[in-house]
């Protein structure tokens, strides 16, 4: 992961949700402008998302100055501004203003929703299906975000990936084959421990649960065998298949004894 | 292949000695090598330097001879990384604004470890090891294969990713202070402690204690610490949310934060309601949730205490 991208920076904010609206336009400003013409899979939901948020921001513009006009001429802006604009307007007046832009506003509603009843264009239809792509698009670029830092070599970006999939609805095979090889072959033991809770968190899923069981195959760190039995007892696993583990020679002594007096308690 | 000076003394290793004056060695543009042939041979240290085994034993005895030497970046305005790997020894790192990588290695103990001197004779101290320094696109390695003890000194740049693993024990471990970028330790032996972390850290100490302090809680910057021996030390901002997975096998676990406990199930595969039958368990794993929920925590240690203290931050 790099601080200075403006996608992970853009991730970043989104997962926590803390980036403020001025720094999250001028992201997706900066990688527009780094990414034009030429948009990676992942970042399309994000070209995307940026020109709706474009959009958005334009007709919020748009609204908040009229409002405001209204406002300043009906002498209820907020109090810093009201002193100001409010000055030599009397109240018989702002009414009378208010009152003739209600029945501007009144007729020009009527013309713009004429026939909108009587035939519907679809356009509700098609926001939603377009809707449900973006949400497509924004969990592909979600799983695409969890197997990069998985495959990552350094085992911050892997901690992080280990947990940023406990926010997938489910794991796919890549998340699983990754998180299993975390669990066996990251150097770092809390990485590994990390990836075994992902791995507990899914083992409803039958893949995530056979990655999970499979973990001690190999010798681990004492600390990454104690944490297994305590998930494996966690989600149910038979007490036999428990007894049976404590013979692996994989197992450190303290482990085994660990697990011979839990099952047998 | 430069040589390094082989005749500077350097300042004891306590004092942080930087910003270096030291100039640069020269290299090449995009990648360069040389392998620090620290050979300051017996015969070529000044015999004024030969220990006697009673001050092997205070605290001079650390005080051997040393190098400094300063790694230029390939791109000295971007982000970068730091990986040391030593057999035995101990680091000290400091994140600096500055724009390059200063390091200060030192024998840790000349004398050796003598079991038996000959009567009418003392130990003489040796300064041989090595080290190896590379360079490739901001990414810069330190790499020991001697199994002397090395005191190595580092300043980088305060955005710097370090990655720190000590193979054998000491009892000096690893001091890191004033990053900002992501931390990855792996020490054998000795305490490690993080001062004013604000990244990612991944640290496992496997006969020392572990001792964090968090100035900045970031919220998609899992932090995981582990340890076998030694206590867990972690104090972070009071009012930082967090969930924490803490767990000792033979130890206690203290905070003076509010911890909620919460139990974490395995998540059934699709919803229910459609046509099939979940079991939940009463077993799930328990987690702590700190101000409301937040970040992922890791806190386990098979033999060691666990503190978890409010100290100032964010």
């Amino acid at each position: 992961m790099n601080p200075q991208d403006p996608l992970d920076r853009l991730i970043d904010g989104y997962y926590n949700a803390s980036g403020s609206e001025e720094e999250e336009a001028r992201l997706f400003a900066e990688l527009a402008a780094s990414e034009e013409g030429d948009l990676a899979p992942p970042a399309r939901p994000i070209a995307l998302l940026a020109a709706l948020r474009a959009e958005l921001q334009e007709a919020r513009v748009g609204e908040a100055s009229a409002l405001g006009a209204l406002d300043r001429l009906l002498g209820v802006a907020p109090p810093s501004t009201r002193r100001a604009s409010s000055q030599g307007v009397r109240p018989s007046r702002r009414w009378a203003v208010a009152a003739v832009l209600a029945a501007v506003a009144f007729a020009a509603g009527l013309w713009v929703g004429r026939g909108t009843a009587a035939a519907p264009d679809g356009s509700l239809e098609r926001s939603g299906q377009r809707l449900a792509t973006l949400e497509g698009e924004v969990l592909t670029l979600r799983r695409s975000i969890v197997v990069s830092l998985l495959g990552s070599p350094s085992e911050a970006a892997q901690l992080r990936g280990a947990a940023l999939a406990r926010d997938l609805p489910s794991l796919g095979p890549a998340e699983v084959d990754l998180l299993t090889e975390a669990v066996r072959a990251s150097a770092g033991v809390g990485v590994r421990l990390a990836a075994l809770e992902t791995l507990y968190y899914f083992s409803a899923d039958a893949a995530a649960r056979a990655g999970l069981e499979g973990a001690l195959d190999q010798r681990q760190p004492a600390l990454v065998q104690s944490s297994w039995v305590d998930l494996m007892i966690a989600c149910g696993h038979p007490a036999d298949r428990l007894r049976e583990m404590a013979k692996s020679r994989n197992l450190d002594d303290s482990v085994r004894r660990k697990i011979l007096s839990l099952v047998d308690a | 292949m430069p040589e390094l000076n082989h005749e500077m003394e350097v300042p004891p290793m306590s004092v942080s000695p930087y910003p270096f004056s030291v100039p640069p060695l020269p290299t090449g543009r995009r990648c360069w090598l040389w392998t620090a042939a620290l050979v300051s041979s017996l015969l070529a240290v000044p015999t004024a330097r030969a220990l006697p085994l009673a001050e092997a034993a205070g605290p001079g005895a650390a005080e051997g001879l040393g190098e400094m030497f300063v790694v230029p970046l390939s791109l000295p305005d971007r982000p970068g990384s730091l990986a040391v790997h030593l057999n035995n020894g101990s680091i000290r790192l400091v994140g600096e604004d500055r724009r390059d990588v200063a390091v200060e290695m030192r024998i840790g103990s000349p004398l050796g470890e003598v079991t038996e001197v000959p009567a009418g004779m003392h130990p003489i101290a040796t300064y041989h090891a090595d080290l190896e320094v590379t360079e490739e696109h901001n990414v810069v390695m330190l790499r020991s294969h001697s199994g002397r003890e090395l005191e190595l000194t580092i300043a980088v740049p305060s955005g710097f990713d370090v990655e720190l693993r000590i193979y054998e024990g000491s009892s000096a471990g690893v001091h890191v202070e004033g990053l900002d970028g992501s931390i990855v330790v792996r020490s054998a032996g000795g305490a490690v402690v993080l001062e004013g972390t604000s990244s990612s850290v991944v640290a496992h100490a496997e006969d020392g204690e572990l001792r964090v302090h968090v100035r900045r809680l970031d919220q998609s910057q899992p932090l995981s610490l582990t340890t076998e021996d030694g206590d867990i030390h972690l104090t972070l901002p009071r009012s930082a949310p967090a969930t924490a997975s803490i767990h000792s096998d033979n130890g206690h676990v203290f905070s003076d934060l509010e911890l909620v406990p919460v139990r974490v199930f395995p998540r059934p595969e699709s919803a229910p309601g459609s046509g099939q039958s979940y079991r939940l368990r009463l077993e799930g794993l328990l987690k702590h949730e700190i101000n409301g929920g937040g970040v992922s925590l890791v806190l386990k240690s098979l033999e060691g205490d666990i503190y978890i203290e409010a100290g100032a931050g964010s």
